[in-house]
Formats: structure tokens, C-alpha cells, sequence
């Protein structure tokens, strides 16, 4: 049951996509904003020689088609949170709990301290919690500060011209600290990371691998295979994948499929098939008769 | 025999080139009689002696050939402005007033009254007040010195077909700038450009002045225009028409640029050039002096960022900052403002230094006819700013000294930094740390292996 080829959900294909137009539209905006800052740099040639004399006509447009993409997607985001029980829950684990503090100590401590036990992170981690915070933070101040600096002349006459530079400072410095936290914070643990290295597929695949649940998450792991346990065998997994947390990769579902497509192919199948389950189990409710002691937590997981 | 009487005109014509001729048996030379008359002797103030002389000189036997001396080189005379203007009943200037009478000389001949440095002198006679100027002139100094090289009357007028300089096809506009860059086609002005280049004399060939001349408008200005003809003068004398404090009134004649000078008088340009600071700007720093090029250039951007180049090379210059207590940093304020960073960019479209402090009439923003004037703002803006219908300016525009002008600004750009070293600092202390916790452990359970 315990294999290393077990792969575990961690993004849905509608959380995928939300991952997928943010940062594409980040990357955009990026580059079409730095690239107004600072129109001589050796990658600003590069752009220009590429796409020709006139591309600095065409960076603000491109600058604001994706500025509405990544609100669009905002707005959508928390219309998923809002409305979708996964969402519920996406955004129940992403609040900060006061556990985070403790769990922040004892990873300064294991980091930089003495202690040799490495805290056990469960479905999101602070360093996770942080760059979700980051990234909604961000968004309101550059969407704010970006939407006056796009309708100028309509907000001049109500801010002046001290409020236009105001937020021309904020806009530019909440990009350069956006930029470097993404490159700094996120590249790392999606790249970098030993555990995960060369790349964390869940961004593209939608789950993680028994490997890297054990390293990354071993807390969530654990709650995952309680739950296994005590409703027992395959029955839970549907309720486990409508609650988020895992993908059985079973052999026997396989099979069903009657087909020697490539694994890929098979995988995706497969999830969406799953996503069909999950349609069909969110109307019921969910939760099964779990051990009294979790089910207080599991509760919060299921809905 | 008429000597004997007449011993002074007989001396003179024994040195002429027609006594010379006489003497080596040419039999067709003049004497006396043949200009004088035998029996009715005329006196020598009379029209008829021009016609004594054609008499010989429009002979194609005696003088063949199209070169100087030839009866047709002479012809020309007789559609000349000294033929065709009387006075009295003669011709303004006839063969005499030129050549002398009895003791006409070749030119060629070093004493001759029309020797190229003697001209001037002859010229003179009738012209005092042209060759008074011309002799004060570079060129003129440089003729009585006998340089070969300076020009004389003829060179510019023509000899026999002389004309008035503006009915002579000879002497349009075109044809003197080609003779005045004939000679000064390796010459360089004195003083470098607004780009810092050196110009060539010959630059005007490239200046919407000359192109104006080649597509037919008589009005627009060749070398004498601003120079002066005769006068012909240097920009450094400061009585000269292209002079600093000069210029601006030569270029701005009625016919030619009166609107312009109307908007530079009071601007605080003119103030300085008026002033006499070699430092404040007339015409031509910023429109060149003989490549004037038009300001309808194609490449609108190009155009855009020369403006730009302009006035930072003196409003970005420390020195001209300081000697002339100038506003500080406005053109590094500007290259890092929006506008600046468009324009750097590569935005045609977007404002550069003169979109709102315009170009001939710039006057400071305490000056109520100024366009950076609290009042004009409106105006100003709103030329590229449609919908900014009420411009609210509560701080400086140019943030020279951010603490100052603009204390927000100031220090939310401190709590940025602090925020952004501290923040991302930390975090790549906490990822170099895990990277070797991880790396660590890593090794350790591949050792167990």
C-alpha cells in the first residue's frame, strides 16, 4: 500500500490553471514593467532587436492585457475560495494559525539554532503560507497603485500630483520586492530544493511524490494515511481526493481503462476522471466516520 | 603732333597698351583721332567714347575668340547695368571709368586700374560706400595685402556683364553660395555644435535654408544674408549681423522668422543674451549655424531625444548650473520620470523638455506668461492630457531633493529599502540554510545505503 510510486494530489487542473495564468501574467508584467524602467538594459536590446524598433509601443499595452489577466484571476480565485468546497478548505489551510509561530521557531531553531529535529510540516508550511500571503498582498497594492497609474488623468484632479508619485514609488518598489521574493523565495523551494530538485512537478502534473510528501509534508502524510487507515482500504480514497489529499494511483483503477496509452496520458485520465467523482461526492457529504480524536481536523479537511 | 599741346594726355598714352601695340606696326591701334574725332574733336566726357571703343573691340577679326579681351567677352557691356542705367546722356559707367583713357593698361599689368587688388579703388569711384564696408572686411583686408586668393568686385559681379546682384542670373542666391563654398568648401566654424561635433562651412548645403533656395523661394537666405556682402563679417565682431546679440534680430526680419522673434523676446533666454551673458542661448545653439535643419524631421523619436541632448548640455552641465545659478538635476528628474523613461524607451509621443516648458519663449514658473505658470498648467498639460481637466500640483515636478520636495516619496522609498534588503535578506539566509540542512541529510541517508 506504502510505495514510492504513489503520487499524491496536490493541485486540482482548475488549480493548475489559476497557478498557470498567474504566473504567466506575472512573468509579463515583469518584464513589461522593468522594461519601462530601465529602457538601455542589455535585455531591453535584446527584446528590441527580437520584436523590432517599435516594441516599447507595444510593452503598455501587453503591461496591462496582463495586468487584467492576473485580476481576472484574482477575482476568479476568490470566487473558488468563496464557493467550492475545495476552495473552503484550500483557504482554511492557507490561514495562519497560531501553530505556524511554533512550527517558524522550531525550523530557526533546526535552521540556525541546535535543535537537529526538523519540524514536521503538514498541508502548508509557513515558508508556503508566506509566499500565499505575499502574493495576495502584492496583488492588492500593484492592481491598486497600477489601476491610478493606468487612469491617470482621471485620478490627478483627486490625488495630484504628489499622490501620481506616490504611487509610482510604491508600484516600482512592491515590483522589485515581488520580483525578488518569487526569485528568491518561491524558485527556490519549486527548483532548488533538494527535495524536490530538478523541478516540483505539482504545477504542472497536479501531485507529489511519496518522496517528497515525506520530506516536504510528512505532517500531511500522516493525517492522510490515519484517515487510510481507519475508514479503511480503497473506499476512502474517493473522499480523500473530494477532500483533496491524495490520488490513488492504484494499479486495479488502471486497468479499467482498458487502454496502453502512455503513462501520461493515463495519469490525466485518470484525474479527470477523478475530478468527475469528486463532482459527484461534493453533493453528498463527504465525511466518513473517522477516529474521535481526528475528527476535529478532519472535519476542516473534508468539507 | 596733338602732343604738342596736349602734353599730359600724350605722356599718359605713351605708357598705354595701345601706344605699345603702335609702336610694333600694328596698323589697326588707335591715336588720337580715332577716338577724338579729326576735324569736330569731341571732348573726352561725351557717351560717344564708349562707342569709339566698341568701334575696334566688337570687331570679330581684330579681337577673335570667346576669352577675356575678345569682341565677344566685350559685347556683354552692352547689356550690363552700367550700359543700360544712364546718366545724363551716357552710359553710368563706360569704357574709361574703367579701363582709364589715355593710359589704358592690360590687366595684367600690376598698375593697371583693373589689376584684381586695384578693382576695389576703381570700383570705388562710384561705389564709396560698398568698398568703404569691403575694405574693413576679412576679405577685403586679405585683397590689399594682394593675397591671390581673396575675391575682388568682379568676382562676385561679373566684369563686362555686370548686374545688380538681384536681376543677374549669374548671381542668384544659389550661384553665391556655390562661388562663396568654392572657396570655403574645407572650412569649419569656429565653434562646435550642440552635439559637440565640428561643423563644416558646407554644412549650409544640408540646412532647409539652402533647400528653400533650390525648391525657388528667393527669400530664404544665402551667405550674404547673414554675413553681410560686402561686410562680410565674422561672428566674433560684436557690431556684425550674426553677432550673439545680433543674431536673433537678423534671423528674425519681418520677411523671415518676425513670429519667432516675437515669442524669443522675453523669454528668459533672450533676457540673458540681452543681458550679455555668453552663456544664455540664442538662435543659433539650438538650431545650428550653417546646417539649420528643419524641425519637421521624419523620425519624430530622434528628433525628441536631440531635444533632449540640447538642453541637458547646459542644464545638466555643473559648471553653467553654477556660474548662471540654475535650477539643479532637472534632467536627471526628468530622464527618470515617466516622461523621460518613455522617451529613453523609445515613445515618440512622449513629453519631452520643451512639450511643457515650449521652446522660444521658455520663461521661469514665476513669470504669469509662462506656460509651467500655476495658471497655464491647464494648458499646458492638457495638450497631451485631454481628461486631466483639473491639474492639481501640490509638490515640485522636478523632485530635486526628494526629502524636500516630496517627503512621502521619500520615505516610502526608505521603508521599501529597509523592507526589501531585511525581507529578501533573510529569506536567502533561510534557503542557503535549508539548502545545506538538506543537502546534508541527503548525503547522510545515502550513506546509510
Amino acid at each position: 500500500m506504502k510505495s514510492d510510486n504513489d503520487k499524491y494530489l496536490r493541485m486540482t487542473l482548475n488549480e493548475r490553471v489559476q497557478h498557470f495564468l498567474l504566473l504567466s501574467s506575472f512573468i509579463i508584467l515583469v518584464i513589461t514593467g522593468f522594461w519601462l524602467k530601465y529602457p538601455e538594459a542589455w535585455w531591453v536590446r535584446w527584446i528590441t532587436v527580437l520584436i523590432g524598433e517599435n516594441a516599447f509601443n507595444a510593452r503598455s499595452l501587453i503591461h496591462r492585457i496582463a495586468a487584467v489577466a492576473m485580476v481576472v484571476t484574482s477575482v476568479y480565485h476568490i470566487i473558488y475560495l468563496a464557493f467550492s468546497p475545495r476552495g473552503r478548505k484550500l483557504f482554511m489551510d492557507f490561514l495562519p494559525k497560531r501553530s505556524d509561530l511554533s512550527e517558524f521557531g522550531n525550523s530557526m531553531k533546526y535552521l540556525f539554532g541546535n535543535s537537529a529535529e526538523k519540524p514536521r510540516f503538514g498541508r502548508f508550511s509557513y515558508i508556503e503560507k508566506m509566499e500565499y500571503w505575499a502574493v495576495v498582498w502584492g496583488t492588492v497594492i500593484m492592481g491598486a497603485t497600477g489601476f491610478i497609474l493606468w487612469f491617470k488623468d482621471y485620478f490627478f484632479k483627486y490625488i495630484s500630483n504628489t499622490g501620481m508619485e506616490i504611487a509610482t514609488a510604491i508600484h516600482f518598489y512592491e515590483a522589485i520586492l515581488a520580483s525578488l521574493a518569487i526569485l528568491v523565495w518561491h524558485f527556490y523551494f519549486v527548483f532548488l530544493n533538494p527535495d524536490v530538485y530538478p523541478v516540483n512537478k505539482a504545477w504542472v502534473k497536479g501531485y507529489l511524490t511519496r518522496h517528497q510528501m515525506e520530506h516536504e509534508h510528512p505532517q500531511w502524510l500522516e493525517e492522510i494515511e490515519n484517515k487510510e487507515s481507519v475508514a479503511g482500504g480503497s473506499e476512502n480514497k474517493v473522499s480523500d481526493v473530494a477532500s483533496g489529499n491524495i490520488i490513488p494511483e492504484k494499479k486495479e483503477v488502471l486497468t479499467d481503462l482498458k487502454t496502453e496509452a502512455d503513462e501520461n496520458k493515463k495519469k490525466e485520465l485518470h484525474i479527470s476522471e477523478i475530478k468527475k467523482n469528486v463532482k459527484n461526492e461534493t453533493d453528498e457529504k463527504p465525511v466518513k466516520e473517522i477516529n474521535d480524536d481526528e475528527a476535529d481536523k478532519n472535519k476542516e479537511d473534508n468539507v | 603732333m596733338c602732343g604738342k599741346c596736349h602734353s599730359d594726355s600724350k605722356m599718359n598714352f605713351k605708357g598705354s597698351v595701345h601706344h605699345t601695340v603702335f609702336k610694333g606696326g600694328g596698323k589697326n591701334t588707335p591715336v588720337c583721332t580715332d577716338c577724338h574725332g579729326v576735324h569736330t574733336t569731341i571732348s573726352s566726357k561725351h557717351s560717344i567714347q564708349s562707342e569709339a571703343c566698341l568701334k575696334c573691340h566688337l570687331d570679330e577679326k581684330m579681337f577673335p575668340g570667346t576669352e577675356t579681351g575678345s569682341a565677344k567677352f566685350v559685347e556683354q557691356y552692352k547689356t550690363s547695368i552700367h550700359a543700360s542705367i544712364k546718366k545724363g546722356d551716357m552710359e553710368s559707367a563706360g569704357c574709361t571709368d574703367c579701363h582709364g583713357d589715355h593710359m589704358i593698361d592690360s590687366p595684367d599689368d600690376p598698375t593697371s586700374s583693373t589689376k584684381r587688388a586695384r578693382l576695389i579703388e576703381t570700383c570705388g569711384k562710384c561705389h564709396a560706400d560698398v568698398v568703404a564696408k569691403f575694405k574693413k572686411s576679412k576679405h577685403g583686408v586679405e585683397l590689399m595685402k594682394n593675397n591671390e586668393k581673396a575675391p575682388t568686385c568682379s568676382d562676385c559681379h561679373g566684369e563686362h556683364n555686370i548686374k545688380s546682384a538681384l536681376l543677374s542670373d549669374g548671381s542668384s542666391k544659389l550661384v553665391m553660395a556655390d562661388k562663396c563654398l568654392d572657396c570655403h568648401k574645407d572650412g569649419k566654424i569656429p565653434h562646435k555644435n550642440f552635439k559637440g561635433e565640428e561643423e563644416l562651412i558646407t554644412g549650409y548645403k544640408n540646412s532647409v535654408h539652402y533647400q528653400a533656395l533650390i525648391d525657388g523661394n528667393e527669400t530664404a537666405p544665402t551667405c550674404s544674408d547673414c554675413h553681410g556682402a560686402h561686410e562680410m563679417e565674422l561672428a566674433e565682431n560684436p557690431d556684425s549681423k550674426i553677432s550673439k546679440k545680433n543674431i536673433a534680430n537678423t534671423c528674425g526680419q519681418s520677411e523671415c522668422h518676425g513670429k519667432q522673434y516675437t515669442n524669443f523676446e522675453g523669454s528668459i533666454h533672450e533676457k540673458g543674451v540681452t543681458a550679455g551673458n555668453p552663456d544664455a542661448p540664442t538662435c543659433n545653439n539650438c538650431h545650428g549655424n550653417h546646417g539649420i535643419v528643419s524641425k519637421d524631421l521624419e523620425n519624430k523619436l530622434q528628433k525628441s531625444r536631440d531635444l533632449i541632448q540640447l538642453c541637458t548640455n547646459c542644464h545638466g552641465s555643473v559648471e553653467m548650473i553654477e556660474r548662471n545659478e540654475l535650477p539643479t538635476k532637472v534632467s536627471e528628474t526628468y530622464k527618470e520620470s515617466f516622461h523621460g523613461l518613455a522617451t529613453r524607451g523609445g515613445l515618440k509621443e512622449a513629453a519631452n523638455c520643451e512639450s511643457c516648458h515650449g521652446y522660444h519663449n521658455v520663461r521661469p514658473s514665476s513669470d504669469s506668461m509662462s506656460t509651467i505658470h500655476k495658471n497655464n498648467l491647464p494648458q499646458t498639460c492638457g495638450n497631451c492630457h485631454p481628461g486631466a481637466t483639473e491639474i492639481l500640483i501640490t509638490s515640485k515636478i522636478h523632485l530635486t531633493d526628494l526629502k524636500e520636495d516630496s517627503p512621502w516619496v521619500f520615505w516610502i522609498t526608505r521603508f521599501y529599502v529597509i523592507l526589501i534588503f531585511g525581507l529578501i535578506g533573510f529569506m536567502l539566509l533561510h534557503n542557503i540554510q535549508d539548502y545545506r540542512k538538506k543537502k546534508k541529510s541527503k548525503t547522510e541517508a545515502d550513506n546509510e545505503k
